[in-house]
């Protein structure tokens, strides 16, 4: 049974139009799902978008956007300004953005989310990371109290550093792809991205010497800085998976790698379950 | 005004509140506001519309015509997109019936000439037929929803800034920044026949002449643009477009009709795929193979990588064969001629068969000059 209205395109100034999945029902979770190198929405997560139109029998509704960015060229604390920009604005008042967007006929009323569960792949992982951070450290006059209702799912995240090929290859497909290899050897790669994702960059070294910062200052628990989960894939080849400031353990997905790590077939799928899950 | 239609009600109807809202959707993505340019169009002297809706290949196409055609364009996409909703059960014929607009423009025959002789969408062609009480019977599982799901998401990629800058340039445009550098389809296939142009203007250097000793400074300055850098980045993510097509008409052989549906839906682009570019993308591929080959594993993970890069340009180039191919566009044309017996069409569609997949490279010019034959002879 159909749980969510047909998608529909979140324009807003910052970014590429997202997808919008809106439940048909009143929510009280929203999920973002950010994609990684080079990838788009629908190339990241294409079997996400049919499995959370199904779960009409899920006792938690919630609302699904699909957030796209250029994860190429673009520098990733650029894109994490974009997306902080695009929560602020979404989350200050949802559902006056959303109106416009549902169909005339829908009997929804209000989006007050109480979770705000954040599901990011390899880059995402830094672009959300930042951006919650930023928004954290410099909303402190005026504070978003859903930053408090927020988890992190992240699925092979980049945030400890990626391999400068791998990344090339990781950019130019979703799948695994020869001509990532071929730039590699052909050193043609030169887009600030790559040296933003080494392992030890400033823009790595300075994501996580401030987490690490905010994670010490607060007594209570700071989720928007802590991952809820994070995900590993055993035949990792593109980043480095290594532990995070405080974040939990990881759970390993035996079989997969960097880019089927966040790819579920069924909805019993381990990897589709994780972000049920969390919410 | 139509004929008004039959209303059929099937078995697997979906609740009328979320049909309608599903109605409503498709209306708001793919019609919005070319509603108003459509309903200009079906009103206007047929002799003005005839001209505005010619085939390019008569004559180029001026500005102050192509927002009539894009209405017409976005018209025939949703006809398509209701017709696959009405097949995968995610929306009520009722609802779409009641829309006089829409089955007003689909009569229209100018408009008709436009999609289905000149640029044929079958799709919208057999939502077409529904108002004469004619349907084609997909034989659709009960809970289909999932796959127009699938299908929907696939628009979302060639939607996409950089597929639609690639796409256009298949199209014939040809694409100008602001600072006036050109990039066109001469320049694409320079640059996809050749790995070293290709890395370039996928990842462009500051120094365009980097590293670039087997090719001339011209040809990379071509490359570096931004232009050939987007249209390449379209490339790419377009032969993700096909890889993630091919998987979902793959997953429909026990559902033929609409697997060839969803192929049809996207048919357009197939169709100048293989008619203008498929021998040129196939020789590019293998320009890539024999680049890979000269490469010189050090690591027994690179050895493993360059086998999974040979497997992969092979998988690539078989979509790119299967789908070019007549074998999923088969199945809904013989269904459609036979419940229409259109011989016009027909005779437009076995024209349009004879056209070869991607590794011929002659096709080209047969297939254009064959459909313009057609054109002069049926105008």
């Amino acid at each position: 049974m159909q749980s969510h209205y047909l998608p529909a395109k979140l324009t807003t100034n910052y970014v590429e139009p997202a997808m919008l999945y809106c439940s048909i029902l009143d929510p009280s979770a929203l999920v973002i799902f950010v994609h990684g190198f080079g990838g788009s929405a629908a190339g990241t997560w294409p079997d996400f978008h049919t499995l959370l139109t199904q779960t009409s029998n899920h006792p938690i509704k919630f609302d699904a956007i699909f957030y796209q960015y250029d994860g190429k060229f673009t520098q990733a604390n650029n894109s994490a300004a974009s997306f902080r920009n695009f929560l602020d604005h979404f989350l200050a008042n949802p559902f006056a953005v959303l109106k416009p967007l549902l169909p005339s006929g829908s009997n929804r009323t209000h989006c007050t989310y109480k979770r705000i569960l954040l599901v990011a792949h390899s880059l995402g992982a830094v672009v959300v990371r930042r951006a919650l951070l930023d928004i954290a450290t410099y909303s402190a006059a005026s504070p978003r109290p859903w930053l408090m209702d927020t988890r992190l799912v992240l699925f092979a995240p980049a945030h400890k550093g990626a391999f400068a090929a791998s990344i090339a290859q990781a950019i130019l497909s979703s799948s695994r792809w020869f001509l990532g290899q071929l730039l590699g050897r052909a050193a043609l790669y030169n887009t600030p991205l790559l040296s933003d994702l080494l392992p030890s960059s400033a823009v790595l070294r300075s994501l996580e010497d401030e987490t690490k910062e905010v994670v010490e200052s607060k007594k209570a628990s700071c989720p928007y800085a802590i991952a809820y989960q994070v995900i590993w894939a055993e035949h990792e080849k593109v980043v480095q998976n290594d532990k995070f400031v405080a974040d939990p353990p990881a759970t390993l997905e035996l079989g997969r790698d960097h880019m089927t790590v966040c790819k579920p077939k069924t909805s019993s799928d381990p990897v589709f379950q994780h972000v049920l899950h969390a919410l | 005004m139509s004929k008004r239609p039959k209303v059929h009600t099937g078995s697997h109807q979906p609740a009328e509140s979320i049909a309608l809202s599903n109605l409503e959707m498709l209306q708001i993505r793919f019609l919005g506001d070319a509603r108003q340019r459509v309903s200009e169009l079906v009103r206007m002297d047929p002799s003005a519309k005839l001209d505005i809706l010619r085939s390019h290949l008569v004559r180029s196409i001026e500005a102050a015509e192509i927002p009539y055609r894009d209405a017409a364009d976005r018209l025939i996409e949703f006809a398509g997109w209701l017709e696959l909703g009405l097949a995968c059960n995610v929306l009520r014929l009722a609802h779409v019936f009641a829309d006089e607009l829409l089955w007003n423009a689909l009569a229209d025959p100018v408009l008709r000439r436009y999609y289905e002789l000149f640029y044929p969408q079958l799709v919208a062609s057999a939502l077409r037929i529904r108002a004469t009480g004619e349907a084609i019977n997909y034989e659709t599982l009960v809970d289909a929803h999932h796959v127009f799901i699938r299908a929907l998401s696939l628009d979302e990629v060639i939607t996409r800034k950089t597929v639609r800058g690639f796409l256009r340039v298949i199209d014939d445009f040809v694409l100008e920044d602001q600072t006036g550098h050109t990039f066109d389809k001469g320049d694409f296939i320079t640059t996809i026949n050749n790995p070293d142009l290709f890395a370039a203007a996928l990842f462009p250097t500051q120094d365009p002449d980097a590293g670039q000793s087997s090719t001339t400074s011209q040809e990379v300055k071509v490359s570096a643009t931004p232009l050939a850098s987007r249209t390449c980045s379209g490339f790419i993510e377009f032969l993700q477009f096909l890889r993630s097509l091919h998987n979902l008409v793959r997953d429909l052989d026990a559902q033929p009709l609409l697997q060839s549906a969803i192929w049809h839906q996207y048919g357009y682009w197939l169709h100048l795929l293989s008619a203008q570019l498929g021998g040129v993308i196939a020789t590019g591929l293998d320009e890539l193979a024999s680049y890979v080959d000269t490469t010189d594993p050090s690591e027994s993970d690179e050895e493993a990588l360059k086998v999974a890069t040979f497997a992969d340009i092979a998988e690539t180039t078989h979509v790119l064969q299967v789908l070019t191919s007549s074998q999923y566009r088969a199945q809904l044309e013989a269904e459609f001629f036979r419940i229409t017996g259109d011989n016009e069409m027909k005779r437009l569609f076995s024209e349009l068969r004879h056209i070869r997949p991607v590794r011929s490279i002659d096709i080209s010019a047969g297939a254009d000059k064959s459909l313009q034959q057609y054109l002069s002879s049926s105008s």
